[in-house]
């Protein structure tokens, strides 16, 4: 027998009423349970699955239906006294936040007039008239919610452009906005890596392989699943591309996406081309492929499309420190404690510089050509009467300020070797002698530190605290001797200049800083900003006008 | 559309921001308000409502207006001439006069007699008899005559007078604005207010020709009427919301009232309609021996308070009342106002509220955002027992009727709708 209990005013969002439902679908005696708010598309839910009642049939979208097929009306009270429990255990929870809350968007702008983004996941029927609302008072937009009618949606993008705001969504599920992670995002260190997703967990895993490669990221902007569509013509897509080219913070851009209408696809490679930032793109179902001198390479897979995007970054910093260049400044200085690290970086070097390989090592000389040398510290001339350098790198140290000083040279070239044996602190004698270096030098150009840490992550020296240092005192460190070698070869090259990326027009707003969030729907979207450090005001939303069709055209008409 | 209502709205509540109301006189209520002349008149609170339709506190309060008006000698007469619609009645709002409770008026009551300098327009309302049984709640026995007589002969009279000596009267604005730091929101709490209205008139009083004895009388019911402000506060939110009601446009809610059955809604936009809807009943606290059960529904036309910002609209400005009001204590009074905020336009600079960070009281109810919004305005209120001479037997808080703001977003569709 079915028994229908309505509750008004009490509106919950549909995942807790869920939760709440098999909560109290357990309790004996019952055999079928519902429990939803009286919206129509829920009535229809109620009719589908034989549990409706007149009750649920006069029910407003702002009432709380509950549905009960049991054989006793006992059996109702208990699910009742469940529900209440449930419902008093939300409001004590609700009344412990640590965040402002309120019933309105202007309530929520009225606790931070400085808002930027209004994040939106509230039933799709109502979420575009929201995100109206929101882009009325210049807020940009992130919709979580789905079900929003593409005319909606294409309208919603339309107005955002006009005013320079964005649209992230509908059904966008992940973003990171200036360190501020929104609904499903990951935790990434903070970087110059701007990415553009079309694609929720396609965005979470090239922001995951990021991270792998021990890079961070300015922003992941969302832009929901149908953006690169030709119904919406990648209105988002295109504003985003703009808002990274003009965010001086982000120095390269990855885009993701799968497969987009043909039209809408060309439109984006136009426009990652056309701005002066390098780029990777990967649309899922293409293949890989080279950049061809726009600036713009394309990945076949995710893990490569993070991989690229991360060997974008090193030639922009290649790029920066070639800037920092007097034209005098030509030469790489690689100084070794490691003998066939030395051997190797002088192999590369020939490979690189044109000079054939000959294995002399006079005087621990292993290399030496246009002013470049390669040393071997570890060699038996410098070894008289001192300890080797990977025990007492005194004379490396010295070697390092002699260098730094030198007016030709443009790189110090390095290795640090840590484990049993080594030296108890070699990346931090190695980072205090680059810091005398800089101060010691008086003519003009910057000279870039590079270094190669060879141990093992449970070395006693603890390998990323002996990377950490030398990135500290701004050595760049490479994950391997090639890598190394390759960079500062790099430096002294010939390249395309990526040193001043932001194309001098202003910088978007929202992404200058960590953005201020007003939360419309699932709390628990709220607490994880507030978890993560974030400002949020949570709007304890409900349906406009308890759901009534005719007082919200009234309401539209007066707006 | 929106432009248009915007500035409708401005200008309402700039209206309600200049308003600059004083008190100038108490006088016989047919004196000053001209609708009494000629016949049996009783001014009631809330939208228009028969005597058979009436619920307990206002049918005894109109016994007890028969009994002192001498109209009937006793309670079955009194019953009978009413019933036989002897009698006739206009809502106070009808009249630019507002009521507490039952709000019943009777020619010869003595009104505080508001004038909003600023538009030069007056409003009116009885005199607060105090606690315990009391003509607005209810009563109508012995007790609660003789008083009434003594504020008819002796209080009225005394007022009028030290009022007369005090060349512009009494500046309200500053007064509340003043009492708003000391704790009152002017509907369930205004000991300060009556505390600050004391010290205002008791120079004069001291001055004028009444003997000694009377002059005790008059000064030691104003010094222990906790509640004597209020009747003041009403004239002057009812001063203030007539003036920002002719405006004659927008969606401001400019009164909110109640008669016991149903809840009224005025707005700044749709004339001289109400919009009416069912009341609810209040729920609160109770004095010993009795409880919900024996509550009156929603009664009186003192959510005129509410109308303009003040009262549980201000509730954070009161902690002193938040627990006898039913609200659990500061943080829910927080909740409250900063949730009344959601619904209106704008805040009262004149009435800034220390226990808010100084924000400005609410100003401004906009039937939209009501709408919108589901939130309906709160309004604090006492509670009378619902059987006729009992009286008050509580205090609490209570919402207004969504209805109310529904139809009137209909009728201002109508209106302003494309």
């Amino acid at each position: 027998m079915l028994f229908s209990v309505i509750k008004t005013g009490v509106f919950q969002d549909s995942v807790s009423l869920m939760l709440l439902t098999k909560k109290v679908s357990t309790l004996p005696g019952v055999d079928r349970l519902s429990v939803m708010m009286g919206t129509p598309a829920n009535k229809e839910i109620f009719q589908n699955t034989g549990l409706s009642t007149p009750e649920v049939e006069a029910a407003k979208p702002s009432d709380l239906c509950v549905v009960v097929d049991a054989a006793s009306a006992d059996v109702v009270d208990e699910v009742m006294k469940g529900i209440e429990a449930f419902l008093s255990d939300q409001s004590v929870r609700r009344k412990g936040a640590d965040y402002s809350q309120t019933k309105t968007l202007d309530g929520a702008l009225s606790q931070i007039p400085d808002a930027d983004i209004a994040l939106i996941s509230v039933a799709g029927r109502y979420a575009a008239r929201l995100a109206g609302q929101a882009l009325d008072r210049g807020l940009n937009v992130m919709m979580f919610s789905d079900n929003v009618s593409t005319e909606d949606e294409a309208a919603l993008k339309k107005r955002a452009h006009e005013k320079g705001l964005l649209v992230m969504g509908p059904d966008c599920g992940t973003s990171m906005i200036g360190g501020q992670p929104l609904a499903f995002a990951n935790v990434n260190k903070d970087g110059t890596i701007g990415l553009i997703g079309a694609s929720g967990t396609g965005l979470q895993a090239v922001m995951a392989g990021i991270d792998f490669y021990d890079e961070g990221l300015s922003h992941a902007i969302g832009l929901g699943g149908r953006d690169l569509s030709s119904e919406i013509g990648g209105t988002s897509a295109l504003d985003a591309i703009d808002f990274l080219a003009r965010d001086p913070k982000t120095e390269v851009i990855g885009f993701i996406s799968k497969p987009p209408a043909k039209a809408i696809r060309d439109k984006i490679v136009s426009a990652l081309e056309a701005q002066p930032k390098p780029a990777v793109a990967i649309f899922l179902g293409e293949e890989g492929k080279a950049d061809e001198g726009k600036g713009l390479t394309f990945a076949g897979t995710l893990d490569e499309a993070a991989f690229l995007a991360v060997q974008a970054l090193k030639s922009v910093q290649a790029s920066k420190c070639r800037a920092a260049l007097t034209p005098q400044q030509r030469q790489i200085r690689g100084l070794y404690c490691g003998g066939t690290l030395a051997s190797e970086a002088a192999l590369l070097m020939g490979r690189g510089l044109n000079v054939p390989f000959t294995g002399a090592h006079d005087e621990g000389i292993m290399f030496s050509a246009d002013g470049s040398t390669v040393i071997d510290l570890g060699d038996d001339v410098y070894t008289v009467g001192r300890a080797h350098p990977m025990i007492d790198p005194t004379l490396r140290g010295e070697m390092i300020v002699e260098a730094g000083k030198d007016s030709a040279v443009a790189v110090v070239l390095m290795d640090v070797v840590i484990g049993y044996g080594a030296h108890e602190d070699p990346a931090g004698q190695a980072a205090e002698m680059v810091e005398a270096a800089r101060k010691a030098r008086t003519c003009g150009g910057d000279v870039t530190y590079v270094a190669y840490v060879c141990g093992a992550k449970n070395d006693p020296q603890n390998l990323e605290a002996q990377k950490a240092k030398l990135i500290e005192a701004g050595v760049i460190v490479a994950d391997s001797n090639r890598e190394a070698v390759e960079f500062s070869l790099s430096i002294i090259s010939e390249g395309k200049d990526l040193s001043s990326p932001a194309n001098g027009k202003e910088a978007p707003k929202l992404l200058n800083h960590r953005p201020k969030v007003v939360n419309l729907g699932l709390r628990s979207f709220a607490d994880d900003i507030h978890k993560s450090g974030g400002e949020v005001v949570h709007v304890n939303w409900a349906p406009p006008a308890g759901g009534d069709e005719t007082l919200i055209a009234a309401l539209d008409r007066l707006a | 559309m929106s432009n248009f209502l915007k500035e409708a709205n401005e200008k309402v509540v700039e209206k309600i921001k200049a308003a600059r109301p004083y008190l100038i006189d108490v006088k016989p209520a047919a004196e000053v308000i001209s609708a009494f002349a000629g016949r049996k008149l009783l001014l009631h609170a809330g939208p228009p409502i028969k005597y058979e339709e009436m619920t307990g506190p206002m049918r005894g309060a109109c016994l007890g207006a028969l009994l002192f008006e001498g109209w009937a000698k006793d309670e079955a007469e009194a019953d009978k001439m009413l019933k036989a619609g002897e009698i006739e009645f206009a809502m106070c709002h009808s009249v630019d006069a507002v009521g507490p409770m039952g709000g019943i008026t009777s020619p010869n009551m003595p009104v505080l007699v508001v004038k909003n300098d600023t538009d030069g327009n007056f409003a009116y309302c009885n005199m607060n008899e105090g606690i315990g049984k009391v003509m607005r709640f209810g009563a109508y026995g012995d007790e609660v005559q003789t008083r009434l007589r003594w504020m008819r002969d002796t209080l009225a009279p005394a007022l009028s007078a030290a009022l007369a000596t005090m060349p512009q009267g009494i500046d309200l604005t500053a007064m509340m604005a003043q009492a708003i730091t000391m704790g009152d929101e002017f509907h369930q709490r205004n000991i300060a207010a009556s505390a600050l209205f004391l010290r205002s008139v008791a120079p004069a009083l001291s001055r004028i020709e009444i003997s000694n004895e009377k002059r005790a009388e008059v000064t030691d019911f104003l010094g222990r009427t906790d509640q004597f402000f209020l009747n003041i506060a009403m004239a002057y939110c009812k001063a203030v919301m007539d003036a920002a009601h002719s405006v004659g446009e927008g969606t401001i809610v400019t009164a909110m009232t109640r008669n016991g059955k149903m809840f009224g809604v005025r707005v700044s936009g749709l004339g001289d309609q109400w919009f009416t809807a069912p009341v609810n009943t209040p729920v609160g606290l109770f004095f010993t021996g009795y409880s919900q059960e024996d509550a009156n529904p929603d009664i009186g036309d003192s959510a005129i308070t509410e109308t303009f910002g003040v009262g549980a609209m201000a509730m954070i400005a009161a902690p002193g009342v938040t627990r006898f009001v039913g609200a659990g204590g500061f943080d829910d009074a927080l909740e409250i106002s900063n949730e009344m905020a959601e619904i209106c336009l704008a805040q009262n600079p004149a009435l800034p509220i220390p226990t808010w960070n100084f924000r400005g009281a609410c100003l401004g109810i906009d039937v939209r955002m009501v709408v919108e919004s589901g939130i309906t305005p709160v309004i604090n209120t006492g509670i009378a027992h619902k059987d006729p001479g009992v009286g008050q037997v509580g205090a609490g808080t209570v919402r207004a009727p969504m209805a109310c703001f529904e139809q009137a977003l209909l009728a201002l569709d109508k209106k302003y709708g494309k």
